[in-house]
C-alpha cells in the first residue's frame, strides 16, 4: 500500500508539524490511519471495548514518542508496530487472567441485514484465524484487516519479505482448510 | 521499535511468491481472472488460495464506531501541546551546554568554592540553585571518560527526581521543568547506552533501569494525584514516553552479554 510520492511528502510534512506541537497536523495523521489501526486491533482482540482501549493507547503512545520517530516513508507501519506489541501484551495478560467475555464488535450504521451477514462472516473468519499460529495470525491481521503491503508487513514483523510471503501462503492455506472443514 | 534483518535471506516458496504477487496485483486493481491467467500451470493451486485471501480482505476490516473515533480525536488534539514539550534526543544541545559550562568553570573554581558546598542541597526555588546547576555542568565538562559521564548524567537525573519529589512533598508544587529534564536526561543516556552497548557500562544500565522505575513510580503518582489537569496530563504523557525504557534497557544488557 505504498502511497504516491506527493502523499508521502504530505505525510512527512504532517509528521514534522505534529512533532512541533501542531494539533491539527496530528489530527490529520490520526484521521488517515485510525481506521486501519483499529481494524488490525479489532481483528486480533475480537471485542469492541478492548479494541477501543488499545487503539487509544496506540495513539497516546505514538504521540508521546513522536519526537523519537524517524521518517521512513510512512507512519502506518510504526503505528502498527506499537499496536502489535500492545496486542501481544494484552493477550498475554488475558491468558494469565483467564478467558474474556466476547462482547460483539459493531460497525457504522448500514443495512441491518447486510451488517449482520458481514458480522457473521467476520466472526467466522476470526474464529478460523484464531486457530492459526501466532505469526500466521499476525500476517492475516496486517495484510487483510489493516491492508498493509507485503513490504510494510515485513517491516512491522521485523522479517524479510520472503518470510512474510511464505507465512502468508501457509496462513491462507490453513485458513482455507479451517473454513472448509467448518462447512462454510 | 522496528527491527530489520537486512542480511538474512529467506528462501521463498515459488507458489508463495506467485500468490503474493497475484494478491498485490488484485489490490492494485487487476481482476482475479487476469491475474490467474498469467500462471496457467498454477491455476488449480492458486484459485482457491486467492479466493480465501480475497474473502479475508473483504470481511476482515472492522470500522471503529464514529463516536469513539471523534472522541479520541478530540482527546488527542488536546494532548498534542503537552506531548510537544516532551524531550527530544538532542546530543548537539548537550555539546553546546558543555562548551558554555567550560567557560564558567574557571569562575566557579576560583571564586565560588564555599557557596558551591552550600548550594549542593538547594531546591529549584532557592537563590543558590543556579549555582548548583552551574556546578553540575562544570563537573560534566571536567569528566572526559564516557562511562563516567553517563553515570554523572544519571546522578543529575536522580537529583531532578529528588528535587521534584521534595518540592511536591514540602509545597505541593509539581515542578514540570524538572520532570521533563529528568526524563530527557535518562532517555538521552539510554540512547547512548544503546549506541555503545559496551559491557563495561552494564552497571550504568542496571542503575538506569532502577532509576527509571523510580521515576515512573513518581510519575504514576502525579498522573493520579497532581492538582492541575495540565500536570496530570504531563505526567501521563511522560509515562507513555518512558513506557519502553525497561525493555530497551533489558535489550541493551542482553547485547552486552549481561543478561538481566
Amino acid at each position: 500500500m505504498a502511497g504516491s510520492a506527493a502523499g508521502e511528502f504530505d505525510e512527512a510534512e504532517l509528521v514534522r508539524r505534529a512533532q512541533q506541537g501542531d494539533a491539527q497536523a496530528f489530527g490529520a495523521l490520526y484521521d488517515q490511519h485510525v481506521d486501519r489501526v483499529y481494524a488490525y486491533i479489532a481483528h486480533r482482540v475480537g471485542n469492541r471495548a478492548d479494541a477501543e482501549d488499545l487503539t487509544q493507547e496506540v495513539f497516546l503512545r505514538a504521540l508521546a514518542s513522536l519526537s523519537r520517530f524517524r521518517w521512513r516513508g510512512s507512519l502506518l507501519p510504526w503505528l502498527l508496530t506499537i499496536a502489535r506489541n500492545l496486542v501481544t501484551d494484552h493477550q498475554r495478560r488475558r491468558r494469565r487472567e483467564g478467558a474474556w467475555p466476547a462482547a460483539p464488535l459493531t460497525a457504522p450504521a448500514e443495512d441491518p441485514v447486510e451488517l449482520a451477514e458481514r458480522r457473521r462472516q467476520r466472526e467466522r473468519l476470526r474464529a478460523a484465524a484464531a486457530e492459526l499460529t501466532e505469526l500466521q495470525q499476525q500476517v492475516i491481521a496486517l495484510r487483510f484487516a489493516a491492508g498493509l503491503s507485503i513490504a510494510e508487513t515485513a517491516r512491522v514483523m521485523g522479517r524479510s519479505e520472503n518470510a512474510v510471503k511464505n507465512l502468508q501462503h501457509k496462513a491462507i492455506a490453513a485458513l482455507r482448510r479451517r473454513l472448509k472443514g467448518e462447512g462454510g | 521499535m522496528l527491527r530489520w534483518k537486512p542480511f538474512r535471506r529467506d528462501p521463498v516458496d515459488p507458489v508463495a511468491h506467485v500468490l503474493a504477487e497475484c494478491l498485490e496485483r488484485i489490490e492494485a486493481g487487476e481482476s482475479p481472472d487476469e491475474v490467474v491467467a498469467r500462471y496457467p500451470d498454477l491455476r488449480q493451486e492458486l484459485e482457491p488460495l486467492l479466493a480465501t485471501g480475497l474473502h479475508a480482505r473483504a470481511v476482515a476490516p472492522e470500522q471503529p464506531d464514529p463516536d469513539f473515533r471523534r472522541r479520541l480525536r478530540y482527546r488527542l488534539e488536546g494532548a498534542v501541546p503537552v506531548a510537544a514539550r516532551l524531550p527530544r534526543p538532542a546530543f548537539g544541545l548537550w555539546r553546546a551546554r558543555l562548551a558554555s559550562a567550560a567557560v564558567t568553570l574557571l569562575f566557579l573554581l576560583l571564586v565560588a568554592g564555599g557557596a558551591i558546598r552550600v548550594s549542593a542541597g538547594s531546591l529549584p526555588d532557592s537563590p543558590l540553585y543556579p549555582l548548583k546547576r552551574a556546578t553540575e555542568d562544570a563537573h560534566l565538562a571536567l569528566t572526559p571518560d564516557l562511562a563516567r559521564r553517563f553515570w554523572l548524567r544519571l546522578d543529575f537525573a536522580e537529583r531532578r527526581l529528588v528535587e521534584a519529589h521534595a518540592l511536591w512533598a514540602r509545597k505541593g508544587v509539581v515542578w514540570e521543568g524538572g520532570l521533563l529534564e529528568m526524563v530527557g536526561i535518562t532517555e538521552a543516556v539510554l540512547e547512548e547506552y544503546e549506541v555503545f552497548a559496551d559491557p563495561g557500562m552494564a552497571e550504568g544500565v542496571r542503575r538506569l533501569r532502577a532509576l527509571g522505575e523510580r521515576q515512573r513510580a513518581f510519575l504514576e503518582f502525579l498522573a493520579r494525584e497532581a492538582p492541575s489537569r495540565r500536570a496530570r496530563w504531563l505526567a501521563a504523557m511522560l509515562l507513555h514516553y518512558t513506557a519502553d525504557w525497561d525493555s530497551r534497557a533489558k535489550a541493551v544488557l542482553e547485547r552486552m552479554g549481561s543478561g538481566r
